[in-house]
């Protein structure tokens, strides 16, 4: 999230669009309650009447996979009425840019394209540069190659008609929609936009975010309070996981993993390092290089020095993609030993499971860490599979739950909170720090042994306790510290060997400061531990920062990209919830933590990018510089918008009898996969729950009455769901909150189903993932969960 | 709102309001002097709620070493209190007989679990960390350094704590693993 | 001490159910076996009020004017001002459903219950619950533990979204009647239930921001069965004796026919 849970409270508009966070994040609705009584108003677009939709002012249907199209037509809407904050656009965002002569889009294509290698090398999408390497700008937005010209030129095709034919959305509903949201072009109104794995699921999922960016920017509502773009997080430290980075294209603090090409640290980070030439770009990400070697030593203490390259060739370096997909890829093509699953069940939860569960069986063995039984766990005797044909060893570790160990989580407004012990773990249970530093201890001592290229682990900083590992070390880790006695004269500070590093502003790439993870540094400093602070105080503004209440990356700021909240001249676009703002007797900003203390004017607000501007267009993404367009991988209807029928950039697989892509001949319903609020997830900290067993028992299908008719399913009927991929049993929830689509005059139907069950646990069922297909977006690989074909049958016998 | 929430709590609260300083609540007693409240003489400490990404606190009352009750905190600025029906439901996780006590192994071929100590499994899965990753191991590819293993895969992590979270990247990284990816991925 | 009320603006409820769980949770009460969904229109679970489970979200799929609608309510014990339960608990000199005037909430004593099952009988909307193996009558106790100790319901305090709100009677009143203004404002058909029902109206006071017509099985004018007195005539001879819940099954179906006859 830019913003904040409570901050939703000021928002006059809330598009609620690929999220139902009435059902996923029920107390988000607390603040979206008092933001209605403030008067806002909440819309919620969705292929299915949610419990959100009821909760909406106004609701409007969209068939799956197509938001795009329906974003692009609110855009368009936008450019034609000038419904835009035209000083914010053209002095925050690269609207005001020009673009290379080279850059054009046809029939669904942007230029660089290469058919053959299936995507784009992005050399004609650049700025247009100055003699001084900057980009140039026209402010008046009437450059014909400025990207406003290009964005209006692009999206004029996304005519109402045109998109309510390809989603489904009634022209009138579609409208309203328009002019409610484009409402708040105006300084003193604002939307914010909450989203989550509708919009993210997709193989267009990256694109689908970014018209959402594209639209919150031409309305001036990015880095405000009740404005942002809010990614609505759905486990209670996946946003701390992607922050430590979990993911194999980044380490801590989003930093690149490295890459073959990077042979040494010079070429990394000259590599990753970004440049520019606009000495009113702060680029923040100059610093890049106090970072990385921030981290080394972190993970290599006293043996990362600057005459080895602080063990920089300790580090794995990628060659390929290594994202979900791909690892069962790999692994179903019997290419990897071993797994480790902490936490996760991916027999349930991942993509295209018959494959993913019979992907397991090639491995050597799997270690699998959780409080519960799990049906990954239990895949070797799942029904229908005979265990003694499978030579998979695994080993179950019974893990603590939250209430049994201490340590931080990191919600999805970016706060990091502290948790307490209140009891032991039961029986034989551990900590997945204590079980890590157990089998990191003994791997040292195997390594310690002989081994192959044994260094990155027997040099490896490890001391974080005798028994248990501390977590209060740990956390200090990630802050980090100073390894000698340092002074910043220019700061005028200086600190001994050993005290805690206030912030990353003092973070150094020389080997004098340690930290495992940049954007935490401020987090746990020499004051303590910032995570478990609890006050009520709020900022001198009044929004509802909470600022001395647990602590918030980065450096404390509670909203982010907040230089944009005020005018060239610092003055709040808002005055009644300004989020900072520039004091002119004292020379400095008041309120939140600002982007950076630069006076106003001085420096572009969107620190983190080279040229200082949020980005209408993209030149980095791998599937185009606009959003475009296209049907999922399995649809129904031809493409309306252009002859490339799917996202012309996305990996297809093509592993034989488990990949199968299926035609509509066969499988005409569009369906979609999603949770309840009941369940959570993979299902075992919720399938195991006999309060929350009694509240949903059971998989099930939700249809159109019109559907069920004519299928003779009554509710409550069993069903069996088919795709290519394979079949799911479930329950028959029949009802008028699913609609048929009209898609180019034509009705197509739409059914959607829960995905939290499997064959382990208190309660039973099928998955939704026994359907989905192993494909995924272009940019991020996540799996297009949310829109695929299926039949849908009423169960004989 | 005609009164607030959080001093009506506060009034005849048993004993968190009292606790709060500048840092959290670790656990400590509560007290309370009327008749029939069955977290009375418990021991209270907050917490956070495991399930979704909004992040509501919670007051979880010990007595005997078991959790006895689990509710939101009304200090808490997010959620002041409320909980939906999961976080209302975390006093069944405490207390669960589902819950994994033992270590378990399954040999290859085999029909069933066995149950195993520690010691004995944190050593086996060392050797065969060892034993994958030395067998898999790729110095140098194309001529140049890579250092990494592709046949061992690490998932998951997002019901982990930050502090877990780092160790395991920290972790995952020195043994050359790249197929590491997480929940957020999918 | 002021009179407490309970009020439920219906307009903000998202049936997320975290009331009906927080219920069961503070009141440590037992899952119960279900399957699929209780009810057409949603995700209703149980079917039914029960010795385990004292409050249940019911939810409404409506089309009106081919608007569709989800509604959602939450059915459990009013708290009536004059509650009938109490009246019909045979048990004397001190009732076993017990009325606290001071708080205005209805509890039963477990210690003293029979469990004979006139207090459902005569309950308007038959919301008390015999356990069949404490032989205890159940329900909804305004969570008066808490509330003598100073904390409100489980069940108010867990709701995210202000549907729920606990507090001074007249407080509550007043905003039930600010939320039917409300919802007039918007457009809405919104009616106020438990204010003046029965004559001395209920301590949960709902306001529905719809017709009643959307939710079919609330009980639109309820009364309390008008032969409560004759139950009572029945008991009277037995002054001295040891009541039992045989004993008042007995006279429980004396009423019973007695009714049925009038009927026909």
């Amino acid at each position: 999230m830019t913003n904040h849970w409570i901050d939703m409270i000021h928002s006059d508009v809330v598009m609620i669009m690929g999220s139902n966070c009435a059902e996923n994040h029920p107390v988000a609705l607390r603040w979206l309650q008092r933001a209605k009584e403030r008067g806002a108003v909440i819309l919620s677009v969705d292929p299915r009447f949610t419990r959100t939709s009821s909760f909406a002012d106004h609701y409007c249907k969209l068939r799956s996979g197509t938001d795009i199209a329906f974003v692009g037509g609110i855009i368009n809407y936008a450019l034609q009425n000038n419904l835009i904050h035209k000083e914010y656009v053209a002095e925050y965002t690269n609207g005001s840019c020009i673009i290379s002569k080279d850059f054009a889009f046809h029939e669904g294509l942007f230029s660089s394209y290469d058919s053959d290698k299936r995507s784009y090398d992005k050399k004609s999408w650049g700025y247009e540069l100055d003699e001084n390497g900057v980009p140039k700008r026209d402010k008046s937005l009437e450059d014909p190659r400025c990207v406003y010209q290009l964005l209006k030129k692009h999206f004029a095709r996304y005519t109402v008609d045109l998109v309510s034919r390809i989603t489904g959305a009634p022209p009138d509903d579609f409208t309203n929609i328009c002019k409610i949201l484009t409402s708040t072009h105006t300084p003193d109104r604002v939307a914010t936009w909450l989203y989550a794995m509708g919009t993210t699921q997709h193989t267009h999922g990256t694109q689908n975010i970014r018209s959402y960016v594209i639209l919150q920017l031409l309305l001036g509502n990015i880095g405000r309070a009740g404005g942002g773009i809010n990614a609505l997080r759905g486990e209670s430290n996946v946003q701390g996981s992607t922050d430590m980075c979990l993911l194999f294209h980044i380490i801590p603090g989003y930093l690149k993993s490295p890459t073959i090409d990077n042979v040494n640290l010079k070429a990394y980070l000259d590599q990753w390092t970004p440049k520019t030439n606009d000495p009113m770009s702060a680029n923040w990400w100059s610093n890049y290089p106090k970072y990385m070697v921030s981290l080394l030593k972190a993970f290599w203490g006293e043996k990362a020095t600057n005459k080895n390259d602080f063990c920089y060739d300790y580090l794995p370096k990628r060659s390929g993609n290594y994202s979900h997909i791909s690892l069962f890829e790999h692994m179903y093509a019997g290419n990897i030993k071993g797994l480790f699953c902490f936490g996760q069940n991916p027999a349930v939860g991942g993509p295209n499971v018959n494959m993913e569960r019979e992907a397991l069986h090639k491995l050597d063995w799997l270690v699998a860490v959780d409080l519960w039984d799990t049906e990954t766990a239990d895949f070797w005797q799942r029904p229908g599979v005979d265990p003694t044909s499978i030579n998979t060893e695994v080993f179950m570790l019974p893990a603590a739950a939250s209430v049994e160990k201490e340590g931080s989580i990191t919600n999805s407004g970016r706060w990091m909170q502290w948790r307490y012990k209140a009891v032991d773990p039961p029986g034989e249970a551990k900590s997945d720090a204590w079980i890590l530093d157990k089998l990191v201890r003994a791997l040292k001592k195997e390594y310690n042994a002989g081994g192959v290229f044994p260094d990155p682990i027997r040099d490896l900083a490890w001391d974080y306790g005798h028994e248990e590992p501390n977590p209060h070390i740990i956390a200090k880790e990630i802050n980090g510290y100073f390894t000698e006695d340092i002074s910043f004269p220019d700061k005028n500070k200086s600190f001994k060997k050993g005290d805690q590093v206030p912030s990353f502003a003092y973070l150094k790439d020389d080997g004098s400061t340690v930290s495992g993870n940049w954007l935490y540094c401020a987090s746990y400093t020499n004051a303590g531990n910032m995570a478990a602070r609890r006050s009520a105080e709020d900022a001198v503004n009044k929004i509802g920062l909470y600022p001395k209440w647990s602590w918030c990356w980065p450096v404390n700021r509670r909203i982010i990209y907040n230089r944009a909240s005020v005018d060239p001249q610092g003055n709040p676009w808002d005055d009644k919830r300004w989020v900072i703002r520039w004091n002119k007797e004292t020379k400095k900003w008041e309120g939140d933590v600002p982007d950076g203390g630069w006076a106003p004017g001085t420096k572009h607000p969107f620190i983190m990018r080279p040229e200082g501007l949020a980005c209408v267009f993209s030149t980095s993404l791998a599937d185009g510089p606009f959003p475009e367009h296209y049907e999922p991988l399995e649809s129904p209807v031809e493409n309306l918008m252009s002859p490339v029928q799917y996202n012309p950039a996305i990996k297809v697989w093509n592993t034989p009898e488990v990949d199968n892509i299926g035609t509509s001949d066969k499988y005409p319903i569009v369906a979609t996969t999603y949770r309840v609020t009941e369940h959570w997830q993979a299902g075992c900290m919720t399938r195991n729950l006999p309060w929350l067993v009694e509240l949903v028992p059971d998989s099930f299908v939700e249809l159109s009455t019109d559907l069920a008719k004519r299928k003779g399913i009554k509710n409550g009927d069993r069903v069996v769901v088919t795709s290519a991929r394979g079949k799911a049993g479930a329950y028959a929830l029949v009802t008028d909150r699913f609609e048929p689509f009209t898609i180019d005059g034509r009705q197509v139907d739409e059914v959607g189903l829960t995905w939290h069950f499997g064959y382990t646990g208190l309660a039973k069922g099928d998955s939704a993932n026994l359907l989905t297909p192993h494909v995924g977006d272009a940019n991020t690989m996540i799996p297009e969960f949310k829109a695929f074909l299926c039949n849908i049958e009423k169960e004989v016998g | 709102m005609t009164y607030s929430r959080r001093q009506f709590l506060k009034r005849g609260s048993t004993g968190l309001a009292a606790g709060i300083g500048l840092f959290g609540i670790a656990p400590q007693t509560s007290s309370t002097t009327l008749p029939a409240l069955r977290t009375a003489r418990s021991i209270e400490s907050t917490t956070i709620c495991p399930y979704c990404g909004v992040g509501c606190g919670q007051i979880v009352s010990v007595k005997n070493g078991k959790v006895i009750n689990v509710e939101g905190d009304p200090d808490h600025p997010i959620n002041e209190g409320a909980l939906c029906s999961k976080g209302s439901a975390l006093f069944q996780v405490a207390n669960n007989e589902r819950r994994l006590q033992k270590v378990r192994y399954r040999a290859a071929g085999s029909s069933e679990w066995e149950e195993k100590d520690w010691d004995w499994a944190i050593q086996e899965i060392a050797k065969r960390v060892k034993k994958s990753r030395d067998e898999t191991f790729i110095a140098k590819e194309k001529g140049k350094v890579v250092n990494r293993t592709d046949g061992i895969a690490c998932l998951g992590g997002a019901a982990l704590d930050n502090e877990e979270c780092y160790l395991l990247s920290k972790t995952a990284r020195s043994l050359g693993i790249t197929y590491l990816e997480h929940q957020a991925r999918i | 001490m002021p009179k407490k009320g309970l009020l439920f603006d219906l307009a903000k409820c998202t049936a997320c159910r975290g009331c009906q769980v927080a219920c069961k949770q503070w009141n440590q009460l037992p899952a119960e076996k279900t399957t699929f969904f209780a009810e057409k229109g949603g995700y209703q679970n149980p079917a039914a009020l029960s010795p385990h489970t004292y409050s249940l979200v019911k939810f409404y799929e409506v089309k009106a004017d081919s608007q569709l609608k989800w509604l959602f309510r939450i059915h459990r014990c009013l708290h009536c001002s004059d509650p009938a339960c109490v009246k019909a608990c045979p048990v004397e000199p001190v009732k076993a459903m017990t009325h606290d005037k001071e708080r205005g909430m209805v509890y039963v004593n477990k210690e003293l219950c029979i469990g004979c099952g006139a207090c459902n009988d005569y309950c308007p909307w038959n919301i008390p619950q015999i356990d069949d193996d404490t032989e205890k009558s159940t329900k909804c106790t305004g969570c008066i533990d808490r509330q003598i100790n100073g904390l409100e319901p489980a069940c108010s305090k867990a709701c995210p979204s202000g549907a729920m709100v606990f507090g001074d009677y007249d407080k509550i009143l007043e905003m039930a009647h600010q939320a039917k203004e409300r919802l007039e404002a918007e457009g809405k058909h919104p009616t106020i239930y438990g204010e003046k029902e029965l004559g001395t109206g209920t301590h949960k006071i709902t306001v529905f921001p719809e017709s009643l017509d959307y939710y079919p099985d609330v009980i639109k004018n309820p009364e309390v069965p008008a032969d409560i007195g004759f139950f009572h005539e029945l008991l009277k001879p037995l002054g001295g004796l040891t009541i039992t819940a045989s004993v008042v099954g007995l006279l429980m179906a004396r009423v019973r026919e007695v009714r049925e006859k009038e009927e026909v």
